[in-house]
């Protein structure tokens, strides 16, 4: 069961994959990147390579068979951890952390904790979007991770109601306990959405906004998966979510609908890098390498395609395309930190 | 006993223990509070949303406690002082609800009550339980064993003598029940609000589930925590609920009750009444059903393809729990389990001892530091650990997972043993040494024998927990020692609700294993 | 003869002085009670005695031996406290038996099958036969207390002290415990050392009665003596105010010395 279970998986996403790289190869025909050379001699002593992730769990079985692949002789394990409990115990632990990689942490947390990464200005960031690329050299960018307003249509009908069409709509009372949003104090998907509106509007109009909406909000998620678990439970009927969530929920048969308001679809960045020391070791460095110049562009091709390469595109099937972002500037740690603070719910 | 020779073995034990427990929970905990250092402690507990999230935390704990203790109340009368049948089976039934962690009972919630839930529809809810009463049923549900449990062994234990007096004064069952039962009641009473009370208001399982705009303490620890890595903001809010498990401690010491057992005149009798048996059943059945409507849901869940679009039946959340190590987890978690049911039952036994058959002033000091644990929340030890022991060579070992659980879980086991010792007869040790018996072999062969009992349900207790636990672990365990539980929370953040259910059914499975166990032995060993 | 002889012991607890210089001797084969209100010293001078606590100055010499610091095992003294400490796991029979083959004194001394027998016959004594296989619980409290007192005697201590053992049983068992008690003394002639606040009991029991209170020793003679040559105040008090228990008991004194 085990091992056919595992094929069929790995089956699936290679077919997925082949079929989307020759849907993008023939436009970017020849875009490859390159690891930067090692200079130092790195140590070998063990073949143990310890990745910490905030990732799905799908993700993590298609880098775990592509891994395996590629270093059969490494003892490679990844592990799964919300990316707060991630960033919460890297804090705690520091260089005594027995991970090696850290993967899909979110920008706003690994502005926290680059204190404890390796400097990795020897890769090339040039590679990326202008947004995504990180100024410290700490860590690297692998998803942008965009929100969205997502629907329950059927919910909606079935009371009667429009769906809404900008944000000012959500606070109509009419659509009190049927909207569900992740507490920005938790979540980042729930900090980008406060972000994007304090950006847009300015923060008072923004916070006033809030308080408004939280009449009608029927919980404050932890998670940022927690919105579109609701819609697709028909818990609650509008969600303030992640557009790719919603995409996987649409392929998996809910009948969801992605909506993006004038103020565009708010995003957050989410990057991957080495524990500080660890980059000398051999089989640390050739995973972290083999993520840099591929892995990360599969994951993006197969689950998150959303744009980080300046010249590289992805589809996903039912991914909304041509997506406009909203103004996410000066997301910083200490911008997020003063913002929460006065963060009522 | 003898307190003039300041040098005894007892008393050398006694500080080898305070030594234990300095390294096992004051240092750890003294590092985690050092990040309050730099944190300006006035502002974090004057700001409105603080005050606000203590008062919510206090009322909703409030009313869940009084709730839990008054349904455990009605329910222990019921099962104690009537003559309807199958107890054992009914007092099982009644402890289900604590054999799964309090997680599994929010999602329950979310199924049966929330704003999709069966019976919100059913019932034509709008907006469904999530806020206040989402917490207070959701805290109810997993409390009030505990309170009943408590209440039970009280009212079983009661001496009847004095019901029988009063029966010959001619006093009314409603006199008797103000004139003896409830001052009888009055000291236990104290400790099953506040241990209940403890129990509530440090809970962020369910107000993370069902607790809507509902901002408790625990959760905005959490959020302190894990979402702000706001150790020192965390570690404040920590302080402060340690606060109701301080106060219970005291009063519990204050008006400790050590009673003998060799005194208790006469059990209470039950006189026979067909109204009264009928009406106690109703209760039993009554809140039987609703314990279960939750655990049932969330049975079914785990075996649904994908609720509520595909309600079919299917064992794909199983393969794909398997399928993502969940039989390896859950070895890993009978391993902690095991090794702590057996080295955190050595361990409180022999502090027990320490402290309620060889009291000196050391015996209070020790007394103090081993009902510490109980007020501090899984996450502030967790982290207070990772701080504190990581660059040590038990770090990342399952070593690391078997003392942090069992000192997460110590307290109630070892005042499971302290009340029993302090129980049991107080001149066994004298008239020993007086015939030329060691201490240790009136131990082994006297004071253990009559503890079984109470042994086989301390190492239930650390075993079942073990299961359990997310909050303390969750910072601790790596790839090689994760224990099963923590499936649940990686689950719950994918949003595979289904997977969930069904490691939460297979936690509960063995559990209830675990307790069938416990059922056996317990009959074997009863004197 | 004098098998014990005790000198100027002192004691206080965190600085309260609960033994004032008490000094008396007991005498070989002798009952003696020490009769007084609760906290006058009593139990303290009996903790003493066996070896459970120490005195803060003081001597005690038994059969010309000092003992004053020699551990409990070693004093062959037996104790009886009010609680029975009965070992609750075991049988009637096993109680004493484990005694037999456990205790310091006589380890190695019995094989099972011995020790058996031995414990058996002890229980007899007492009138336990038809309760060997019991676990003390199913037994009444005056029966608990005859295994005590079996188990003690079986060890065939020089001097057995009894701690109020009969404060918590009834009216009647009392007077059958208190008749069987003083015919096992005289059957082994053990000197017996009991405490009491109960003076009847006393009365029944004793050659002589130590008058305490307040850690010192009022009066020490035969129980007719305190009557009738009271020594101060205080013990003239204490027996007027009993004066129709004292009738009482020497009512049925004399008929303890009738059964004979």
């Amino acid at each position: 069961m085990n091992t056919f279970l595992k094929k069929t998986i790995l089956l699936t996403l290679t077919a997925v994959l082949m079929l989307s790289v020759c849907g993008f190869a023939s436009a970017d025909e020849g875009v490859t990147f390159t690891a930067p050379a090692v200079t130092t001699a790195l140590d070998d002593s063990s073949n143990r390579v310890v990745i910490y992730s905030g990732a799905e769990e799908y993700r993590h079985a298609y880098f775990m068979e592509r891994l395996t692949e590629q270093f059969p002789d490494y003892d490679i394990s990844i592990e799964y951890m919300p990316t707060g409990n991630l960033a919460a115990k890297l804090a705690a632990e520091g260089l005594d952390s027995e991970g090696d990689i850290f993967y899909d942490i979110d920008y706003s947390y690994a502005g926290m904790i680059e204190q404890y990464f390796a400097d990795l200005s020897d890769y090339d960031q040039e590679i990326y979007m202008e947004d995504c690329r990180v100024k410290s050299n700490k860590y690297l960018c692998e998803t942008r991770n965009g929100g969205a307003i997502i629907i329950n249509p059927d919910l909606l009908a079935a009371k009667g109601l429009d769906e809404p069409t900008c944000y000012a709509d959500l606070i109509k009372p009419e659509y009190k306990g049927l909207i569900s949003m992740p507490s920005p104090k938790s979540s980042g998907t729930g900090y980008m959405f406060v972000k994007n509106l304090v950006n847009a509007w300015g923060e008072d109009k923004a916070f006033d906004y809030f308080d408004q909406l939280a009449e009608n909000i029927l919980q404050f998620t932890t998670s940022g998966s927690g919105p579109v678990n609701a819609l697709v439970q028909g818990e609650a009927a509008i969600g303030l979510g992640m557009t790719a969530q919603a995409v996987t929920a649409i392929n998996n048969g809910s009948n969801l609908k992605i909506v993006f308001f004038e103020e565009g679809s708010p995003y957050s960045l989410y990057g991957f890098s080495v524990l500080d020391g660890k980059e000398n070791r051999k089989a640390v460095r050739e995973v972290f390498d083999f993520f840099y110049t591929t892995l990360v562009v599969e994951d993006k091709a197969l689950f998150y395609p959303e744009k980080i390469y300046k010249d590289l595109d992805f589809e996903v099937e039912n991914y909304p395309t041509n997506i406009h972002y909203g103004d996410m500037s000066g997301n910083t740690t200490e911008e997020k930190l003063r913002l929460l603070d006065n963060w009522e719910y | 006993m003898r307190i003039r020779e300041k040098w005894s073995p007892s008393t050398a034990l006694k500080i080898l223990l305070c030594i234990f427990w300095l390294f096992a929970i004051i240092l750890p905990l003294i590092r985690m509070l050092s990040t309050m250092a730099t944190v300006d402690v006035r502002a974090v507990i004057t700001a409105r949303k603080f005050s606000k999230a203590l008062r919510q935390s206090l009322t909703v704990s409030f009313t869940a406690t009084v709730i839990a203790v008054a349904l455990s109340g009605l329910l222990s009368w019921a099962v104690a002082r009537t003559n309807i049948r199958h107890k054992t089976i009914l007092n099982t039934l009644i402890t289900v609800p604590m054999l799964i962690p309090s997680i599994s009972h929010g999602m329950g919630l979310v199924i049966i009550l929330g704003a999709n839930g069966w019976l919100s529809r059913f019932l034509g809810l709008e907006g469904g339980i999530y806020g206040f009463w989402g917490i207070v049923i959701g805290s109810v549900m997993y409390s009030f064993p505990v309170a009943y449990l408590m209440l039970y062994d009280v009212l079983r234990y009661e001496d009847g003598a004095p019901y029988e007096a009063a029966e010959v004064m001619g006093l009314t069952a409603q006199n008797r029940f103000f004139a003896i039962t409830l001052p009888y009641l009055r000291k236990p009473m104290i400790s099953v609000v506040f241990a209940t009370f403890t129990m509530i208001v440090t809970d962020y399982g369910v107000p993370l589930m069902v607790g809507g705009k509902y901002m408790t303490l625990p959760v905005m620890m959490y959020q302190d925590v894990i979402g702000m890595l706001d150790f020192g903001k965390g570690s404040v809010i920590g302080m402060i609920l340690l606060i109701p498990a301080l106060i219970a401690c005291i009063l519990d010491m204050a008006n400790r009750d050590k009673g003998n057992a060799a005194f208790v005149a006469r059990p209470y009798l039950i006189k026979k009444s067909a109204v009264r048996d009928n009406i106690a059943r109703g209760i039993c059945i009554f809140v039987i059903v609703l314990v279960f409507l939750p655990i049932a849901s969330f049975s079914i869940l785990g075996f649904i393809a994908k609720y509520p679009t595909d309600m079919t039946l299917s064992l794909k959340n199983a393969a794909q729990a398997i399928h993502m190590g969940a039989i390896r987890y859950l070895k890993n978690s009978l391993i902690i389990a095991l090794v702590v049911s057996f080295l955190g039952t050595a361990l409180a036994i022999f502090n027990a001892y320490m402290t309620a058959r060889s009291r000196t002033r050391l015996s209070y000091v020790l007394h103090l530091m081993s009902i510490t644990s109980l007020a501090i929340p899984g996450i502030v030890l967790g982290l207070a650990y990772v701080m504190f022991f990581k660059s040590t060579p038990i770090y990342g070992t399952f070593a690391m997972l078997f003392l942090v659980n069992s000192m997460h879980f110590f307290a109630s086991p070892y005042l499971m043993a302290y009340n029993t010792f302090g129980k049991i007869n107080d001149n066994l040790e004298n008239v020993g040494a007086a015939m030329g018996i060691g201490r240790w072999t009136i131990i082994r062969d006297v004071i253990l024998p009559q503890a079984m009992g109470t042994i086989l349900e301390m190492m239930s207790y650390f075993f079942i927990n073990c299961m359990m636990t997310i909050s303390a672990v969750s910072f601790l365990a790596n790839v090689r020692n994760k224990p099963l539980a923590l499936m649940i929370t990686q689950f719950e953040g994918q949003m595979q609700l289904e997977c969930a259910a069904f490691v939460s059914m297979l936690i509960l499975s063995v559990n209830v294993v675990m307790k069938y166990i416990l059922f056996v032995m317990k009959k074997r060993t009863t004197f | 003869m004098d098998k014990l002889i005790i000198k100027n012991l002192t004691k206080s607890f965190d600085g309260t002085g609960v033994l004032h210089n008490v000094s008396f001797t007991v005498r070989d084969g002798e009952f003696l009670s020490i009769l007084g209100p609760s906290g006058c010293g009593k139990t303290t001078i009996l903790r003493i005695l066996i070896g459970l606590e120490s005195a803060d100055s003081g001597e005690i010499i038994k059969d010309g031996v000092n003992i004053t610091t020699l551990p409990a095992a070693k004093r062959k003294m037996g104790i009886v406290f009010q609680n029975y400490a009965l070992f609750e796991n075991m049988t009637v029979l096993r109680n004493v038996e484990y005694a037999l083959l456990k205790s310091a004194g006589t380890k190695g001394e019995y094989s099972r099958k011995k020790a058996a027998a031995k414990a058996k016959e002890m229980l007899e004594l007492v009138g336990l036969s038809e309760h060997l296989d019991k676990k003390p619980r199913q037994l009444s409290g005056g029966q608990q207390q005859r295994v005590a007192i079996a188990r003690t005697l079986a060890l065939n201590p020089d001097v057995i002290l009894f701690d109020e053992p009969m404060s918590a049983l009834d009216v009647d068992t009392r007077l059958s415990l208190r008749a069987e008690l003083k015919e096992l003394q005289k059957r082994f002639g053990t000197t017996m050392i009991y405490i009491t606040h109960d003076q009847e009991e006393a009365y029944a029991l004793s050659d002589r009665i130590m008058v305490m209170d307040a850690g010192v020793i009022h009066q020490l003679d035969t129980p007719h003596n305190l009557i009738d040559r009271p020594a101060d105040d205080y013990v003239r008090n204490f027996v007027i105010r009993n004066i129709n228990i004292k009738i009482n008991s020497l009512i049925q004194f004399a008929r303890l010395e009738d059964n004979k």
